[in-house]
């Protein structure tokens, strides 16, 4: 039982981790990146290429890769996603497509196999509970708590923080308080491609770097995001919890197979139930996506 | 003068143009290779290929009636073990490659067993002579059997689901009789040839009196195996049966490293079969035990293994990897080389009977078809193909534990499991 808390309750941190660039993307500028999952690849691909192809030192590799994929997030906003604000349907169509041609991109590339491994940051295991836990997770652990007081006291703290809760909360009045929108709203999308690449560093290591987990990080990030409230910090940690604790549940006593299922599923039931999520406020989802 | 000079010049462009194109009159015998390409054994068994080619090609080719004919080897990537990637794509790959190039054969083939059994009928509609190599459904002698005019034309050199299993039974025996273990936990990927391996293996299992603790199969693509081990851990499972011939076989074998899970962790995980393996993943492997085909380990005293193994790592500059795969390839190369010869034709009508005939030691052992067209694997490489299965020890060695007529060592428990 410990054992399952311990790994639900750092499933959860993964989760949240995987999340919360894609809902802070939507929470400002009100787009739903469907590219989420790309960058999260890209990330992990670019920080591999600078580390094994140009023989970078791992934390500058890393930095750059943040960096680059952040960069990424803000140059589909200015050259795609400005063209096609505010038009919900074409911001899908654009963010998704282009999403799927980046990771099919990775596929032409030689993404595939056994070679694209990112070094975990420490290796070895600490016995916790009787359970021993390998550093990496314990480091996602504490870079979770970490990123999140760092996006508070942003938000918070920062001017440009309080320009994206500005804008997040009426784009409108915001306008006329002079917070310039569409620069706000592509500061956002970097930042939610630059925290996807974040989050890919930290937790690529523990498995292998391949385009499936564009595809697999997309679907989470949506659950995690519906179900929480898309805007929602507060709920992406709340979801983050629930499914990193019932994913465990399921694989243990059903079948690693369920755990998808288990998200589609709640993804449709909080849709019937309370569309706009267990936290989300603002706005109804419904009229959002 | 300048009129002669010019018939001079054309005279001998003439021959300029005639004499390359009778060179070019020896038609190559087209070998086409599909399968995926970025998986490690069907890498390993697409340089294993090439070697025997040109190891052919370097005496002169094949004699065809006479005629001496090279091998040539033609490549389509079938992506058939990626995720997402539908039978459908595979197969198209397969029909571009045998529409464009028009092979005569097919070495290796598809990687998965579901892209294997649905190409079937496209092989034998083009009367294609096929040595699988990698797919290891039983299916496929089944639909042979149960149709053989039909499916005539397809072989299989590696091994199958159920000789892997009585290779692998034989070891999981050992470790019955060695340790008193009777706690076995199956996992195995979700597809056709592993789920058939998991259930053949529960149901021995049950027969000899374990205990099947649990038996789960996981999607491709997964990267997290913390409940299974979780369960595996708290249930006081003593064997691991893991089976995965993708990369996921790395994860998993990490963390049940990282996790110290107190069960011996056995099966199939490619990545971790060649001897480069232990320095690729820092020795971090210590303890695994692995089922291989016979290639990917020489077999001492059968010159054709140790040949085919010692000439491979000049080549390629390293030495065979994944679990099976490049040792049936380069032997299948030299049982259509023969046949052909036999036959004194490339008609596959012609040809067919002959492969049948196949009687040859080799990369892998002895090789011979048995009923399905499947190769015979047994215990002793005099007799049959060999599966080996070896145990990662100190210092970085692959020790072989099974079959006795190659063991070398006895198996080792890991550093953090109880000793008895």
């Amino acid at each position: 039982m410990a054992g399952m808390l311990i790994y639900g309750l750092i499933n959860s941190i993964i989760f949240a981790l995987i999340t919360i660039g894609f809902t802070l993307t939507f929470g400002i500028s009100g787009i739903a990146n469907f590219a989420h999952g790309a960058f999260y690849v890209a990330g992990a691909y670019i920080s591999w290429h600078l580390l094994n192809s140009l023989g970078f030192p791992y934390p500058l590799a890393i930095a750059i890769s943040v960096l680059v994929t952040g960069f990424f997030g803000a140059i589909l906003y200015r050259f795609v996603l400005f063209r096609v604000r505010g038009v919900i349907l074409s911001e899908v169509i654009a963010t998704f497509g282009l999403g799927i041609g980046f990771l099919e991109l990775f596929r032409c590339l030689g993404l595939t196999g056994y070679d694209y491994k990112l070094p975990k940051f420490v290796d070895g295991s600490l016995e916790l509970l009787g359970v021993y836990v390998d550093y990496q997770r314990l480091i996602i652990i504490v870079l979770g708590a970490v990123l999140l007081l760092f996006l508070w006291f942003f938000t918070h703290h920062t001017k440009t923080g309080l320009a994206f809760r500005a804008i997040a909360q009426d784009e409108h009045t915001a306008l006329n308080f002079g917070v310039e929108s569409d620069r706000t709203a592509m500061l956002s999308l970097g930042m939610g491609g630059a925290l996807a690449a974040i989050a890919a560093i930290a937790i690529m290591p523990l498995s292998l770097i391949a385009v499936e987990e564009g595809h697999h990080i997309l679907i989470l990030a949506l659950a995690v995001g519906i179900v929480g409230g898309m805007e929602s910090t507060m709920g992406v940690i709340v979801a983050s919890l629930i499914f990193g604790l019932s994913q465990i549940i399921v694989a243990t006593y059903l079948s690693p197979n369920y755990t998808m299922i288990v998200m589609l599923a709640a993804i449709i039931l909080i849709l019937l139930i309370r569309p706009s999520g267990l936290f989300g406020k603002f706005k109804e989802l419904e009229e959002r996506i | 003068m300048r009129k002669r000079l010019m018939v001079f010049i054309g005279i001998l462009m003439l021959f300029g143009f005639y004499l390359p194109s009778s060179g070019m009159a020896v038609e190559p015998i087209i070998l086409g290779f599909p399968t995926a390409l970025d998986i490690v054994d069907c890498i390993h068994s697409k340089h294993a290929a090439e070697m025997a080619v040109a190891e052919i090609n370097a005496k002169g080719g094949v004699n065809v009636g006479g005629k001496m004919r090279p091998f040539k080897l033609v490549y389509a990537d079938t992506r058939d073990a990626q995720p997402g990637i539908p039978v459908r794509e595979a197969l198209m790959a397969y029909e571009k490659l045998i529409l464009q190039h028009k092979p005569h054969a097919i070495i290796t083939g598809f990687y998965a067993s579901e892209a294997l059994l649905a190409s079937m009928d496209i092989t034998s509609e083009h009367k294609l002579p096929y040595f699988g190599t990698i797919a290891m459904s039983p299916k496929f002698q089944q639909k042979i059997v149960e149709n053989y005019n039909a499916y005539k034309y397809l072989f299989r050199v590696c091994y199958d689901a159920r000789f892997f299993v009585k290779s692998y039974l034989g070891v999981l025996k050992m470790v019955n009789d060695n340790f008193g273990f009777t706690k076995a936990f199956i996992l195995h990927e979700e597809a056709l040839w592993a789920r058939a391996i998991g259930g053949m293996t529960a149901k021995w299992f049950k027969g000899q009196g374990w205990e099947v603790i649990g038996k789960q199969s996981f999607p491709k693509g997964t990267s997290d195996f913390s409940a299974s081990l979780l369960k595996i851990k708290s249930t006081n499972t003593q064997v691991i049966v893991f089976i995965c011939s993708r990369p996921e076989a790395v994860i998993f074998a990490d963390q049940w490293r990282t996790m110290k899970i107190p069960a011996l962790l056995t099966g199939i995980l490619p990545a971790l079969c060649g001897e480069t393996a232990w320095k690729v993943h820092k020795g971090k492997i210590k303890g695994i035990i692995n089922v291989v085909e016979a290639g990917i380990f020489p077999l001492k005293g059968i010159p054709e293994s140790e040949q085919f193994y010692e000439a491979y790592k000049k080549r390629v500059e390293e030495p065979p990897g994944g679990s099976h795969g490049p040792g049936a390839a380069y032997d299948s190369v030299y049982i259509l080389k023969e046949a052909i010869e036999r036959a004194g034709s490339l008609d596959p009508d012609k040809l067919v009977p002959e492969i049948e005939k196949t009687d040859r030691m080799g990369a892998i052992g002895r090789v011979r078809f048995g009923k399905g067209h499947q190769v015979i694997f047994g215990e002793n490489p005099r007799e049959a193909a060999l599966a080996i299965c070896f145990q990662w020890q100190e210092p970085g060695k692959r020790v072989a534990v099974y079959p006795k007529s190659v063991a070398t060592g006895k198996i080792e428990l890991p550093d953090w499991m109880p000793k008895k």
